[in-house]
């Protein structure tokens, strides 16, 4: 008895010391979590949307970022553009929001909106004095399952995204370009076409495909709520109840279409005349995939050795030392289980760009041959930290923005404290490994683009 | 009635109830989405808390508290600008602060680079006509390290050839770019016409004195304007007055100080300018600037002029967008806007239309300047636009570096130091006689006009005017365009 009270009593005092250093570690976890001002809370109401919240006093002011899980991936065959024009057809009016309200009412108490859509995510979102969070809640509610268009709002729509495109392709002729690589790294036209379609594809789309698109993706279901700022949980779960509760959730919209990508060599180093371009510009890509989720944060500091800052590698090389470039730009791109790294320069003549060319080359193959120096190692560490921090912490739309994403991508809540664990852990043999696994000459893709002379 | 009725009924009357029930809480539960909900009660400002002390050398050091921000933002806020510079070398202001986080005596220009680097440290450097910004942002935990760098840039500046020489090249492709737009080419143009003959250059460069611009002439600007006496270093995250002070004071004790004398300025009465200019820079579309000069931000105007701005052209919300573009379709847009500088301020109208649009558009803005001098704003008008100035200024100073600026300009524009905690408390009183008052003070004299177009395509639309004064891309003057007739003059 005594013995088997003792052994009681042991498994006991054991369970108790291991919850009290669990809520230890949990307390210290949230002090950290905290002293960097940010302590996340999420719930989720009966019809499937994902609400989260920040608390953070410091102004009185509210950011709402509203994200569907619906992109250009979405856009059926032939469609293309679907997803973009929906994004503008969000603001022309629904049952209770007369057309281009919704800018009226944010604008009139001092606020700021915006939306964006991206290869498989839209975002709508606004920021206003704090005590205007209903007012953001009933918009966005609004629109979430009220949303009216007519035959003629929509034909107008469609022309004017088709005006704005032609007018951008005449004011910057490289935008085509960029369009035009995605479709060489990504040859499957659900990942690779256009975000903003062709002025057929938009021509082709009718109020049948708007109402059918809108009523499968713009559903709580698909979606995440993030509000970030001065309020409070209490106040957020009564109005978000009120406006969202009763809206019925639809149907799941499944998983990312598989895409089939069939290489196409041949078009992997094309060259290009263009009468409407004033100088020789290179663009060049290259496809990453099989990627392995540990394998996104090495991915970023490659960026930032190979391309981020005046002192990265390429910036240092190609613009200041050989000067072969008189502009450069560029960074990694994600699209769904994709990442591509991407670099578009400008240059004197054609003879500067073939060896930008060539020069490009050799920076990425050096990557996997030669370990990068501990001081620029240091370097890429020290921006991907501060780049990470200023995101979640600077201020309440970036914050909500990047909550919102990583809900929609991974389904959870950032931990900053082992995000930077695991970024100390790193070395710079992470980023060769990764190199010698992804940058294969093979894949690279270079289009020349010259100007008519 | 048998059984089976007698169930069925009161089934039958169960369900009604039910339904009669349940619809009317439906409804009333739909009944909230027609109409916005009212807002809870307006939350207080309450801005975190400021404290300043001065070095030795006479840098002021300010702390703006905020406490677990791990990003920190550091700015050095000089009072030289532009006005500063001499006219034959305008832009050797913005150049010399330029050039200054380019190297110093001690360090080498891509050393530096790699150091900012390094640290993960952003920076940007704004020139105005008055004032010179450094702002640098990075991680709260490299202050120590940052600073000491930072202070170089200051304290030894080298004004290395080769990057004065990069910077001059950098400035003078981007001003050829600039002055290709037609709205910056028409503001810049317009500023200089409303300061000609006062002797103050409110920040307009010149690409081609930009290549004139010596080291020495840079290295002597910073000797005579750029000392500790007249700057103000705002450590902006997480940090004590008195740590601030002592590592400012460590890096910052061999900047010496120097009595600097900057150009007095005269404030300027607003007039009736009586002129329209056409400035001819090809391309399709003509923008159109016009305004006149107000009362300084320090002046009691300021509150009513910005409650009037918003009316006029603020927003898209606003009576320059909905009348000329949105009910008459003769712009692309239409806004207004003030500017403030020592002294003096100015409201200014920008618009973008088609050359045969130009008289018309012309005619609609002075029409609704007219109408806000002479009639009575309505009630709704005139409390929505406080409305989203007092709910669009938290907004505004959500960026640190928005923060820093607003709270280190204070001293400059000679405001006291609650002024942004005040704000609210300062636009509830404005009423409809106040923007009146001002109205009419401001817009009722015949405002400058330019006209930015392309002269061979838009002198056939402008033949109404009784004088159109026209200028080259340069702004120098060409001829005078009267009844239809172009007719060039030497002046």
């Amino acid at each position: 008895m005594n013995n088997c009270f003792r052994t009681k009593l042991t498994l006991t005092t054991r369970l108790t010391i291991l919850v009290f250093v669990c809520c230890l570690f949990a307390w210290w976890q949230t002090a950290q979590a905290q002293s960097f001002n940010f302590n996340p809370v999420s719930y989720k109401l009966k019809n499937g949307l994902q609400v989260i919240v920040v608390e953070d006093p410091s102004l009185p002011v509210v950011t709402s970022v509203l994200a569907y899980g619906v992109g250009s991936v979405n856009d059926p065959e032939g469609k293309e553009g679907l997803a973009y024009l929906m994004q503008n057809l969000m603001f022309q009016g629904s049952e209770n929001i007369g057309p281009l309200q919704h800018l009226n009412y944010i604008q009139n108490v001092g606020g700021e909106l915006n939306a964006a859509t991206t290869f498989d995510k839209t975002f709508f979102y606004e920021t206003v004095p704090s005590n205007q969070l209903g007012l953001v809640l009933w918009l966005e509610s609004d629109r979430m399952h009220f949303l009216q268009v007519s035959e003629a709002t929509l034909a107008r729509e469609k022309e004017n995204l088709i005006r704005k495109e032609n007018e951008r392709y005449l004011q910057e002729p490289f935008s085509r370009y960029f369009f035009l690589i995605d479709q060489i790294l990504y040859p499957d036209s659900r990942y690779g076409h256009p975000l903003t379609g062709s002025a057929q594809s938009l021509r082709s789309l009718t109020l049948d495909d708007v109402q059918k698109y809108y009523r499968r993706y713009y559903v709580p279901n698909n979606a995440v709520l993030c509000l970030c700022g001065d309020l409070k949980l209490a106040r957020v779960r009564e109005l978000v109840s009120r406006y969202f509760e009763t809206i019925p959730s639809g149907e799941e919209p499944g998983p990312y279409p598989t895409p089939e990508f069939i290489p196409s060599l041949s078009a992997r180093d094309q060259v290009m005349v263009d009468p409407l371009v004033s100088s020789p510009a290179l663009q060049f890509g290259v496809r990453l995939e099989n990627l392995k989720p540990e394998d996104l944060m090495v991915l970023g500091l490659m960026e930032q050795v190979l391309i981020q800052g005046p002192t990265s590698r390429l910036m240092t090389r190609l613009i200041k030392k050989e000067r072969l470039a008189v502009f450069m730009s560029g960074g990694l791109e994600e699209r769904g289980p994709f990442q591509s790294l991407k670099i578009f320069l400008l240059a004197n003549n054609q003879i500067m760009a073939e060896r930008a060319k060539k020069a490009l080359a050799e920076e990425l193959n050096r990557l996997k041959t030669e370990m990068v120096p501990d001081r620029e190692f240091l370097k890429a560490k020290n921006n991907y930290k501060f780049n990470y921090l200023n995101q979640l912490t600077g201020n309440n739309l970036s914050r909500a923005l990047a909550l919102a994403d990583l809900y929609l991508k991974e389904g959870r809540l950032p931990d900053i404290n082992r995000e930077l664990n695991r970024l100390e852990k790193l070395t710079p043999y992470s980023i060769l490994a990764l190199a010698r696994r992804q940058l294969r000459e093979e894949k690279y893709c270079f289009l020349t683009i010259l100007p008519r002379y | 009635m048998n059984r089976f009725s007698y169930i069925r009924t009161r089934r039958l009357a169960a369900g009604l109830l039910l339904f009669g029930l349940l619809i009317p809480g439906l409804l009333a539960q739909e009944k909230f989405r027609r109409t916005p909900p009212y807002p809870d009660p307006l939350p207080a400002l309450v801005l975190p808390a400021v404290n300043s002390e001065y070095l030795g050398n006479g840098l002021r050091v300010v702390t703006i508290s905020r406490a677990n921000n791990p990003v920190f933002n550091l700015m050095v806020l000089i009072q030289v600008g532009e006005s500063d510079s001499p006219p034959e070398l305008a832009g050797l202001a913005t150049v010399t602060a330029q050039v200054l986080p380019r190297g110093t005596a001690t360090v080498s220009p891509g050393e530096v680079e790699e150091r900012l680097a390094l640290l993960g440290i952003e920076y940007s450097v704004e020139v105005q006509a008055d004032y010179t910004i450094f702002s640098f942002i990075f991680l709260a935990e490299n202050l120590e390290p940052a600073l000491e760098l930072i202070s170089l840039f200051f304290v030894e500046p080298a004004f290395p050839a080769l990057e004065l020489s990069a910077v001059k090249r950098e400035y003078y492709y981007q001003l050829l770019r600039r002055h290709q737009d037609p709205e910056t080419a028409g503001y810049n143009f317009f500023l200089k016409r409303i300061f000609s003959g006062s002797g103050y250059n409110p920040g307009v460069l010149d690409e081609e004195l930009i290549k004139n611009i010596s080291a020495r002439d840079a290295a002597q600007f910073h000797q005579r304007y750029m000392r500790p006496n007249n700057s103000t270093i705002i450590f902006n995250g997480q940090i004590t007055l008195a740590e601030a002070s002592r590592q400012a004071a460590q890096n910052f004790r061999r900047w010496v100080p120097r009595p600097v004398e900057r150009k007095t300025v005269s404030r300027l009465n607003n007039r009736d300018f009586d002129q329209v200019c056409l400035l001819d820079i090809p391309g399709n579309e003509a923008a159109i600037i016009t305004g006149n000069l107000t009362g300084s931000i320090s002046s009691p105007d300021y509150f009513p002029l910005l409650v009037l701005n918003h009316i006029m052209g603020g927003t898209t919300g606003s009576r320059l967008f909905i009348n000329l573009r949105e009910i008459k379709g003769l712009a692309f847009y239409a806004f207004s806007d003030l500017s403030f500088f020592r002294e003096n301020g100015l409201f200014w109208v920008r618009a973008k239309t088609a050359p045969p649009a130009i008289p018309e558009t012309i005619a609609g803005i002075n029409s609704i300047m007219r109408s806000l001098a002479e009639e009575r704003i309505e009630p709704e008008e005139l409390e929505r636009a406080k409305a989203y100035l007092m709910g669009n200024l938290p907004l505004q100073l959500q960026s640190p570096e928005n923060l820093s600026q607003r709270i280190g300009l204070l001293d400059l524009f000679q405001l006291p130091p609650d002024f942004w905690s005040r704000y609210l408390q300062n636009i509830m009183p404005v009423n409809s006689e106040l923007v009146r008052e001002v109205a009419r003070k401001y817009l009722a004299a015949r405002p400058l006009v330019i006209i930015v177009a392309d002269a061979s395509r838009a002198l056939d639309y402008l033949k109404d005017f009784d004088k159109i004064d026209v200028y080259n891309r340069k702004g120098q003057f060409q001829a005078v365009f009267q009844k239809g007739v172009l007719r060039y003059e030497n002046r």
